[in-house]
C-alpha cells in the first residue's frame, strides 16, 4: 500500500472564545524513501470575542527521526491521547514564555516535539 | 436535517439552484468511474521507476459546484507535477502545500470554534505495464468549515447566520466584513396563483446596525406580492440573548381566495431573539415581537359583516411569539406559540386576538451499513401539527381570518422560523379552504391541520465519491482529527469544571500546612541550586569543572522551566498530565529529554549529585536526594489521583460541543447525496371552522429529485371530499433548500 502525503489540521477555540490553538500534523514522504513528520503549533488570542485573533506564537518543528514511528502510531491509533493533548497545553504555555522572552526557542520547540514523543510505544 | 418547510413556493435561491442544476448536468461527477488499477508500491518506487503522470486531480466533496471545482483546479497550473511529467514525491508534497496555502487564504476571515482540515496527496490508478508506466496524482480535500468552499462564490451564500445556534453566531463576527449582493429569481405554480414568478434582491453590507436590505416582488395573472425590508442582527452571546435580529419592512399583497380578493399593505417593526443552547440536549428558546400597521381590503362585504368582520379597514397589531428547537443527529423538533392582538387601526383598543400553535417533528433513519458509492437511503418522516383560534371582540379584518390551502403562511417574517398561521393542506389550492360553502369566502376563525410526508431515496449517487469513501487513510485522518479535537475539548472542560482543583492545589500551594507541595519542592531545589556557584574553583580538575557546569546548567534550565510552567495556576490543570507523566517509559529510560518535566529534574538532579560528590559541595547532594525522592513520590501520587478522578461529565460536554463537527462529517460521509430520487407519500388532514363540510383530507404522492441540498418535489395530492371550488386535488410542486448540516 503506497503512502501518502497528508496534512491534518485541528483548530480548537476555548469556550471563552479568547484563545485559539491550531495543531497541524504533516506527513511528507521524501524522494529518498524517508518520511518527514512535522508539527506546526500556533497559539492565538484576543481580548474580546468581537476582536480578531492575533497570533501569539507559531512553532514549526520537525518531528525527530526517533519519533517518526510514534507519529505513525499516533495517526494509526486515530487520536492524540490525553497525555499528548496535555503536553500540547504545556507547549502552549511554553509558547507564551518564549513570547515573553523567559525561555529559549529551543526549549519551547522541545515541548512541541514532546507532543509526539510522549506517546508510549 | 432542518427543512425549510415549503410546499409550493419557498425557492429563495432558485437562481443559484438553477445554475447548480446546469452545472450539475454539465458535471462529469455523475459518471461512474471506470475500474481503476491499484497502486501497491511505496511512493518512492514510482519516482525511481520514472512513472509518468497521466492526470492530476483535485477532489473535494463540493466538486459538483463548478465554481468551487474550477477554483481548486485552477491551482493545478501551479503544481510541480503536471500531466505527462515524471512523478516525484517532493512534487506530491508541493501540490499539497499549495492547496493548504490556498485554503488558508480563503479561510482568513472565517472563525469557526472548531475546524478539521484534511488534505491527502496520493497516487492512484497505477499502470505497471513495462514501457508505459503511468499513474494519476490525486489530492483529496476535506474541511468541516464548509464556508471555506462557499464564502467567495456569488451563487451560493446559504448563510446560517439566522440559525439560532452558537455555532452560527461564531461566524457572524467575521462574515460581516464582506458586502454581498444576491439575486434570486424564482418561479412556481399553484392553482390559485397559476404560474407566477418574481425576483428577490438581497444586499448584505458590513454595516454594524442594518446589514441586510431585501426587495422582493412576484406576480401572476391572478395576484402579486411585493415587499422591502431593512434588517440587522447582533450576537451579544449572553445566555438569554445569544443572538437577535431586527427589521423594518413593508409588504403589499393582492391575492384571490375563492371568489374573494384579499388585498393588504402594512408596515412592520420586528424583533427576534434566541438563547444559547440549554442543557446537554442543545435546546434553544426563541422569542420575539412585531408591531404592524396598515390596511386591508376584501370584496365580500356582506358576508364579512355577518361574521362581525371587516371587509375593508385599517389594521394594527402587536404580535408576540415564543418557541423552541431541539435537534439531534437523526431528529429535529420545533414548537412555537404565537399571539396577535389587533384592531382596525382606528384606536388602541384590542378588537381581536389570534392564537397559533405549530409543532413539527422530523425523524430520519440512517442505515447503519452502507455500501461506498451507493446512494444513501435515508428514510425521512416529517410531521407537522398546527392549530389556530381567533377571539373576536369588536371586529376582525377579513384578511386576518384563516384561509387554508397548499401554501404555508408564516405568522412572522423570518427565514429560519416558521409559525403556520393557516391550515396547511396540499390537496387544496392556496386560500381555497376559506369557508365559502358555509359563510362565504371570508375565511374561518378556528383551524387544525396535520401534515405527514414520507420519503426515501431509491436511486442516486452519494456526495462522497466511492474512491474517497473506500480510502482507509482518509477515514483514519478524519477519525484522528475528530478524536483528538474531542480530547482537547475534554481537557478544557476538566479545567472549567475544576475537576483537578485539589490536584492543582497539591502542586501549587505554598507550604503553609507543613506538608509541602510540588511547588515547594521546586522552590527548595531552586534555593539549593542558587546557593551553588555557577563554576567550580579554578584549582578543580578541568574535567570535573566541565561536568559540573554542564549538569548544573541542565538542572538549572529544567527546574526554571517547571517553576515557570507551574507558576500560572489558572492554566495549570490541562498541563498536569504532560508535566507529570513520562508516557514512553522505555524512551525516558534511554533519554531524560523523553521524560516528563518532573522526571527530567529527578534524572538530571541524580546526575548532578554524582558530580557534586567529588566536589567541596558534597553535603548538598543529600539535600538534593531528599528533594528527588519527594518529587518522585508526589509525582506518583498525583498521577494516581488523576487516574481516579471521574471526568465523565467533561467527556459528555465535549461530545456535545463536537456535535457541529461530527454533524458535518456524518452528513458528508453517510447522508448527503449528490443526486437522489425519492418517491414521497403525503397525508394531510385539515379542518376549518366554520365549515359545514368538516374535515378535509389530502392523500397523494410524488417524486422528489434532490441535488445535494436542493429538492424539487412534484406530485399530486387528492382531495377525496372536495367542497365547492376546492377541486379534486392539487399539484404538489416545490423547490426547497435544506440545511445540509442539521
Amino acid at each position: 500500500m503506497p503512502g501518502s502525503s497528508f496534512s491534518i489540521e485541528l483548530t480548537v477555540v476555548t469556550n471563552d472564545k479568547l484563545k485559539k490553538i491550531t495543531l497541524k500534523l504533516v506527513k511528507a514522504p521524501q524522494d529518498d524513501g524517508s518520511v518527514d513528520w512535522s508539527l506546526d503549533f500556533t497559539l492565538a488570542d484576543r481580548k474580546k470575542t468581537t476582536d480578531q485573533f492575533e497570533e501569539v506564537i507559531n512553532l514549526k518543528v520537525k518531528v525527530k527521526p526517533a519519533h517518526a514511528k510514534k507519529a505513525e502510531a499516533t495517526f494509526d491509533k486515530k487520536s492524540l491521547d490525553s497525555i499528548q493533548t496535555s503536553q500540547t497545553a504545556v507547549a502552549a504555555e511554553a509558547a507564551k514564555l518564549l513570547d515573553n522572552g523567559q525561555i529559549s526557542k529551543k526549549t519551547a520547540e522541545g515541548e512541541v516535539q514532546r507532543i509526539i514523543g510522549v506517546r508510549a510505544g | 436535517m432542518k427543512r425549510l418547510y415549503s410546499l409550493c413556493y419557498r425557492g429563495k435561491q432558485v437562481a443559484s439552484i438553477t445554475l447548480m442544476l446546469v452545472f450539475w448536468l454539465a458535471s462529469p461527477n455523475l459518471a461512474q468511474s471506470a475500474p481503476e488499477q491499484k497502486c501497491t508500491q511505496e511512493l518512492v518506487f514510482y519516482k525511481d521507476h520514472n512513472y509518468k503522470i497521466r492526470e492530476v486531480r483535485v477532489e473535494s466533496v463540493f466538486d459538483f459546484l463548478k465554481a468551487i471545482s474550477s477554483d481548486l483546479k485552477s491551482l493545478k497550473s501551479e503544481f510541480v507535477l503536471q500531466k505527462g511529467g515524471d512523478f516525484t514525491v517532493s512534487g506530491l508534497n508541493q501540490g499539497r502545500e499549495k492547496i493548504e496555502n490556498h485554503l488558508e487564504e480563503i479561510e482568513k476571515y472565517i472563525d469557526p470554534q472548531r475546524r478539521i482540515k484534511v488534505i491527502l496527496g496520493k497516487v492512484d490508478n497505477c499502470d505497471d505495464t513495462v514501457g508505459n508506466e503511468q499513474l494519476d496524482v490525486v489530492y483529496r480535500i476535506f474541511t468541516t468549515n464548509y464556508n471555506s468552499y462557499l464564502s467567495h462564490t456569488w451563487e451560493i451564500k446559504n448563510k446560517d447566520v439566522k440559525e439560532p445556534s452558537e455555532a452560527a453566531a461564531e461566524t457572524i463576527v467575521t462574515n460581516k466584513k464582506q458586502s454581498f449582493l444576491r439575486v434570486n429569481p424564482f418561479v412556481s405554480y399553484n392553482r390559485t396563483r397559476r404560474l407566477y414568478g418574481g425576483i428577490q434582491l438581497v444586499l448584505t453590507t458590513p454595516s454594524k446596525i442594518f446589514n441586510t436590505f431585501k426587495i422582493n416582488s412576484s406576480s401572476s395573472q391572478t395576484g402579486n406580492v411585493e415587499g422591502a425590508e431593512l434588517a440587522g442582527s447582533q450576537t451579544p452571546q449572553k445566555r438569554a440573548l445569544n443572538y437577535f435580529d431586527y427589521s423594518v419592512a413593508y409588504k403589499h399583497s393582492d391575492l384571490t381566495a375563492g371568489n374573494n380578493r384579499l388585498r393588504e399593505g402594512h408596515f412592520r417593526l420586528q424583533f427576534n431573539a434566541a438563547t444559547r443552547t440549554i442543557g446537554d440536549k442543545g435546546i434553544v428558546l426563541r422569542y420575539g415581537a412585531a408591531l404592524e400597521g396598515g390596511n386591508q381590503q376584501s370584496n365580500l362585504v356582506n358576508e364579512a359583516i355577518s361574521q362581525k368582520s371587516l371587509a375593508n379597514s385599517g389594521y394594527g397589531a402587536l404580535k408576540t411569539y415564543i418557541g423552541t428547537t431541539w435537534t439531534s443527529e437523526d431528529y429535529s423538533f420545533t414548537g412555537s406559540y404565537g399571539l396577535q392582538l389587533g384592531n382596525n387601526g382606528a384606536s388602541t383598543k384590542v378588537e381581536f386576538a389570534k392564537h397559533l400553535v405549530d409543532v413539527a417533528f422530523t425523524k430520519r433513519w440512517v442505515p447503519d451499513r452502507q455500501t461506498p458509492g451507493e446512494v444513501h437511503k435515508i428514510l425521512t418522516i416529517e410531521t407537522r401539527l398546527a392549530a389556530g383560534a381567533i377571539q373576536n371582540f369588536g371586529g376582525i379584518p377579513v384578511s386576518e381570518r384563516f384561509f387554508g390551502g397548499n401554501v404555508p403562511q408564516n405568522f412572522i417574517s423570518n427565514d429560519s422560523w416558521e409559525i403556520l398561521s393557516n391550515p396547511l393542506i396540499r390537496s387544496i389550492s392556496q386560500n381555497r379552504l376559506n369557508s365559502d360553502s358555509t359563510i362565504g369566502a371570508i375565511g374561518g376563525t378556528k383551524f387544525l391541520s396535520f401534515n405527514l410526508t414520507v420519503a426515501k431515496p431509491v436511486w442516486g449517487y452519494p456526495l462522497l465519491k466511492k474512491e474517497i469513501a473506500e480510502d482507509p487513510e482518509f477515514h483514519n485522518a478524519l477519525d484522528f482529527s475528530v478524536n483528538s479535537t474531542r480530547q482537547f475539548i475534554t481537557d478544557y472542560y476538566v479545567t472549567k469544571l475544576n475537576l483537578y482543583a485539589a490536584l492543582v492545589d497539591e502542586v501549587y500551594a505554598d507550604n503553609s500546612s507543613g506538608r509541602g507541595t510540588l511547588k515547594s519542592d521546586l522552590k527548595g531545589m531552586t534555593e539549593i541550586l542558587n546557593s551553588l556557584p555557577t563554576e567550580l574553583p579554578d584549582d578543580t580538575p578541568q574535567e570535573l569543572r566541565d561536568r559540573y557546569e554542564e549538569q548544573k546548567d541542565l538542572l538549572d534550565g529544567k527546574t526554571a522551566l517547571l517553576v515557570l510552567l507551574v507558576s500560572n495556576k489558572k492554566d495549570l490543570s490541562p498541563q498536569l498530565l504532560g508535566i507529570l507523566t513520562d508516557g514512553d517509559i522505555e524512551g525516558c529510560r534511554n533519554d531524560p529529554e523523553e521524560c516528563s518535566q518532573v522526571t527530567r529534574i529527578i534524572r538530571y538532579s541524580n546526575e548532578f549529585r554524582k558530580v557534586l560528590k567529588d566536589t567541596i559541595f558534597a553535603a548538598t547532594a543529600a539535600k538534593l536526594q531528599r528533594l528527588e525522592q519527594s518529587l518522585d513520590e508526589r509525582r506518583k501520587t498525583l498521577i494516581e489521583k488523576i487516574k481516579n478522578t471521574d471526568i465523565g461529565k467533561a467527556r459528555l460536554l465535549a461530545g456535545r460541543d463536537m456535535k457541529d463537527v461530527t454533524t458535518v462529517i456524518n452528513s458528508v460521509t453517510k447522508e448527503v447525496n449528490l443526486v437522489a430520487v425519492s418517491p414521497i407519500g403525503i397525508f394531510d388532514v385539515a379542518r376549518l371552522s366554520p365549515d359545514k363540510y368538516g374535515t378535509r383530507f389530502g392523500v397523494g404522492g410524488g417524486i422528489r429529485l434532490a441535488l445535494v441540498n436542493f429538492n424539487i418535489t412534484l406530485g399530486y395530492a387528492f382531495n377525496p371530499k372536495p367542497a365547492q371550488n376546492e377541486g379534486r386535488g392539487a399539484i404538489v410542486f416545490s423547490l426547497d433548500v435544506i440545511n445540509l448540516f442539521h
